[in-house]
C-alpha cells in the first residue's frame, strides 16, 4: 500500500473580485490561479517557480486555506479540505504551517522569541504556558541553529537570517507534515540564503516532512527541490523532476526563464543566447482564449490562440502544456 | 515574561520603579500627578477656606506678591471674594473625575466599536462606521443640550454626555489601525498558526494600539476639560456651588483685564495636569515597546559610563 500524497491539488482555481458588482454591472473577476493540478509526496519538496503575479503565492495561500478557492479540490493526506472551516480547520493548521517571506515583519515585535516559538504549542493545547514549553522551545531553537540565550530576547535584536530561523522554528513547533515556504529566502542576503536553504533541507531529512517551496530564484529552487513546477499567468506550464527541467525543458516559457539565469563561467556565458520574451504579458483580468503565453511566444500558432494546451506527459514524471514541443 | 517565576514579580516591580526614576521628565511627571491627586483628594483638609465662602469686603484681591495682596488669600480672590487657592484645590476633584471617567468610558466604547469594525470588516464595518459618521456630523453641543435637557444637569450627566460625544475619534483610530495590522505578516502568521480570533486580537493587535491610543486619550483629556468648561459656562454642566477648573476659567473670563489671576491659576492647574500626564504617558509608551525600551536602556547606560569616565 502506498501512502496518499501529503498534498494534492486538482484543478485549483482562485479568482478575486477586482471591482464589486453594482445594480447595472456584474462584478469583474481576476483569475489569479487557473486549473492548477499537482501533488506532493511525503518527504518531497516541490519548487513552485514563476514571475511576480503568476499566482504562485496565491497557490500557497489557497493550499493553506487562507484564501477561498473558486473551483477545484484540495486534499491533505487523502482528506478533502477544500471547504473546511472553523474548528476542524484550526486543528488542521497544526499539520500544515507557513514560513513567510519577510522575516522583519513576520514576528510580533512585542513578543519574546520564546513566546513566539511556543505560541503554536500554546494555541493547540499542547502546553499550558510558555514556561512549560521551555525545553521544547530550547530544542527547537537549537535545531534551527539559534544561540542558546535567544529565547528571552525580542525579534529586533536579531538579523534577518536569524529571524527567518525563528520563523522556521515556529513552523516546526507542531511537527507538521507540510510546510508551505513562501519565498522564505528572497528577503535575505545570498550567503544567508544558502544557510537557510540548507537548514530547511536538513530538517526535511530529519523529520521527513514535505515542502511546497515557492520562489522566483531558479538556483535556490534547483538546490532544494525534488521536482519543479513552473507557473505562468496563473497556470502551470511544466512540472518535471529537478534535473529534467534544467537539462530538457519543453515549454518555451521555461526555456526563456532558464536563459535568464547566468552561468558562472564567462566563456560559456558569452556564447549563450538570451531568449527575450516578445510582446506584452497577458492581461489576467481579460485573458484571450488559448495558451496564456501566446502573446509572448515566438512559436505561437493559430491553434495556440484558440485552445489551451493540456498538460501532457513528455517523459516519466515530466509534463508540459504546449502544442508545439 | 512568562519565563520567570512568580517569586521574581516583586523584584521586577521595584526595577520598573527604578527605571521610572532614571527618566527625569517621566519621574517629574509621575510626581506631579501624585501631588495633584493628593492635593485634590485632601482638598477639604488643606484648603484655607470653604470654596463657596464669600467675603465681599475682599473682592478681587490680587495674589500675595502683588501690591494689595495678602497672605490670607495667597492666590487672590474672585468677584465674590472667594479664595482662588481653595477653589482650585476643590475644583480639581470634579475636573479630574469628569476628565478621567469620560476618557476611560469613551476609550472603552471607541476601542470595542473600532475593533469590531476593523476586525470583522464587511457589513459590520459599513454599519458601524456610518453610525460614527452620523454621530460626528451631528453637532455635539446640540446633543449635549438635548441629553441634559432630558435628564437634568449634574456630574453624572456630564460624564455620560461627554463620553457619548467623544468616542468616535477612538473608534476611527482603532478601526484604521486594526485594518492595517490585520495585513501585517505576523498577524497573518498568528492566524495561520491556529490562534483563535480572541488571541489574535488581544495578543497581537491590541498591544500595538497602545501608543496611538495613549497619545490620543491625553489630547482628548484636555479637550474634555475644556468641553466641560464650555458646557458649565452655558449653565448646563457643573452647577454652582459645585466648582471645577473649567467653570472657574469660564466665569473668570469676564474679569480678565482687571483680575487675570481668576483665569490664570485654574488655567495653570489644567496645563500642569495635562503636562504631567503627558510626560508620564510618554514613558509608558516607551516602556510598553520592547525595542524603544532597550534603546532607552542603552542610552542611559552610555550616559552613565560617560559620566563615570569624566569624573
Amino acid at each position: 500500500m502506498t501512502l496518499p500524497p501529503t498534498l494534492s491539488v486538482e484543478n485549483l482555481t482562485v479568482s478575486y473580485p477586482v471591482r464589486a458588482g453594482t445594480f447595472w454591472r456584474p462584478p469583474t473577476f481576476l483569475t489569479a490561479v487557473d486549473e492548477v493540478t499537482f501533488a506532493i509526496a511525503p518527504g518531497e519538496t516541490l519548487g513552485l517557480v514563476g514571475e511576480s503575479g503568476s499566482g504562485k503565492t496565491t497557490v500557497g495561500r489557497a493550499v493553506m486555506r487562507r484564501v477561498n478557492t473558486s473551483a477545484g479540490r484540495i486534499f491533505f493526506r487523502g482528506e478533502e479540505i477544500t471547504q473546511m472551516e472553523g474548528e476542524p480547520l484550526r486543528k488542521l493548521r497544526a499539520r500544515m504551517q507557513l514560513v513567510l517571506q519577510d522575516p522583519y515583519t513576520s514576528l510580533n515585535p512585542r513578543m519574546r522569541i520564546a513566546d513566539i516559538v511556543a505560541e503554536p504549542l500554546l494555541v493547540h493545547g499542547r502546553v499550558k504556558n510558555t514556561s512549560e514549553a521551555r525545553d521544547h522551545v530550547r530544542a527547537l531553537l537549537d535545531l534551527v541553529g539559534m544561540p542558546a540565550d535567544a529565547h528571552l530576547r525580542y525579534p529586533h535584536s536579531f538579523s534577518g537570517g536569524q529571524r527567518q530561523r525563528v520563523g522556521i522554528a515556529r513552523a516546526l513547533a507542531l511537527e507538521p507534515d507540510l510546510i508551505v515556504a513562501d519565498e522564505p529566502v528572497s528577503a535575505l542576503d545570498v550567503s544567508v540564503q544558502a544557510q537557510v536553504v540548507n537548514l530547511l533541507q536538513d530538517i526535511q531529512q530529519r523529520m521527513g516532512l514535505s515542502y511546497l517551496f515557492i520562489a522566483h530564484d531558479l538556483s535556490v529552487v534547483r538546490h532544494i527541490s525534488h521536482r519543479i513546477a513552473i507557473m505562468y499567468a496563473g497556470r502551470i506550464v511544466e512540472i518535471a523532476p529537478r534535473e529534467r527541467v534544467f537539462a530538457a525543458p519543453v515549454h518555451p516559457y521555461t526555456k526563456t526563464l532558464l536563459s535568464a539565469v547566468p552561468i558562472p563561467d564567462p566563456k560559456i556565458q558569452r556564447t549563450r543566447k538570451r531568449l527575450i520574451p516578445l510582446g506584452e504579458p497577458v492581461d489576467l483580468a481579460n485573458p484571450p482564449p488559448g495558451c496564456r503565453f501566446q502573446t509572448r511566444c515566438a512559436f505561437a500558432t493559430d491553434q495556440c490562440r484558440v485552445t489551451s494546451p493540456p498538460l501532457l506527459e513528455r517523459s516519466k514524471g515530466h509534463v508540459a502544456a504546449c502544442w508545439n514541443f | 515574561m512568562t519565563d520567570q517565576g512568580i517569586s521574581q514579580t516583586g523584584r521586577r516591580r521595584t526595577s520598573l520603579f527604578r527605571e521610572l526614576l532614571s527618566d527625569t521628565p517621566a519621574a517629574i511627571g509621575a510626581a506631579l500627578i501624585v501631588l495633584i491627586v493628593v492635593l485634590t483628594l485632601f482638598a477639604p483638609l488643606i484648603a484655607p477656606f470653604d470654596p463657596a465662602d464669600q467675603n465681599l469686603t475682599a473682592r478681587l484681591a490680587p495674589p500675595v506678591w502683588i501690591d494689595g495682596g495678602s497672605w490670607q488669600h495667597v492666590l487672590g480672590t474672585d468677584s465674590l471674594g472667594r479664595d482662588v487657592l481653595s477653589r482650585i484645590l476643590h475644583g480639581g476633584q470634579v475636573t479630574l473625575l469628569i476628565g478621567l471617567c469620560t476618557t476611560v468610558i469613551a476609550l472603552a466604547i471607541g476601542v470595542v466599536i473600532g475593533l469590531w469594525a476593523g476586525y470583522c470588516g464587511g457589513r459590520a464595518d459599513s454599519i458601524l462606521m456610518r453610525i460614527v459618521d452620523i454621530q460626528v456630523s451631528f453637532p455635539g453641543i446640540l446633543l449635549i443640550l438635548l441629553i441634559v435637557g432630558v435628564i437634568g444637569p449634574g456630574m453624572m450627566t456630564m460624564i455620560i454626555v461627554l463620553s457619548v460625544t467623544n468616542w468616535m475619534v477612538y473608534a476611527r483610530l482603532v478601526r484604521s489601525t486594526v485594518m492595517s495590522l490585520r495585513q501585517t505578516p505576523y498577524v497573518e502568521a498568528a492566524e495561520l498558526v491556529g490562534c483563535r480570533p480572541a488571541r489574535v486580537i488581544f495578543v497581537h493587535i491590541l498591544p500595538n494600539l497602545i501608543p496611538p491610543l495613549l497619545t490620543l486619550s491625553i489630547l482628548e483629556f484636555t479637550n474634555i476639560v475644556l468641553a466641560e468648561a464650555a458646557v458649565s459656562f452655558l449653565g448646563f454642566g457643573v452647577q454652582p456651588p459645585a466648582i471645577s477648573w473649567g467653570l472657574d476659567v469660564a466665569t473668570g473670563r469676564d474679569y480678565l483685564f482687571i483680575a487675570w489671576w481668576l483665569v490664570a491659576f485654574p488655567g495653570i492647574a489644567i496645563a500642569l495636569t495635562v503636562l504631567s500626564v503627558n510626560l508620564f504617558a510618554n514613558w509608558v509608551r516607551v516602556t510598553t515597546d520592547p525595542q524603544e525600551r532597550e534603546r532607552r536602556f542603552a542610552r542611559d547606560l552610555a550616559a552613565r559610563q560617560r559620566r563615570g569616565l569624566s569624573s
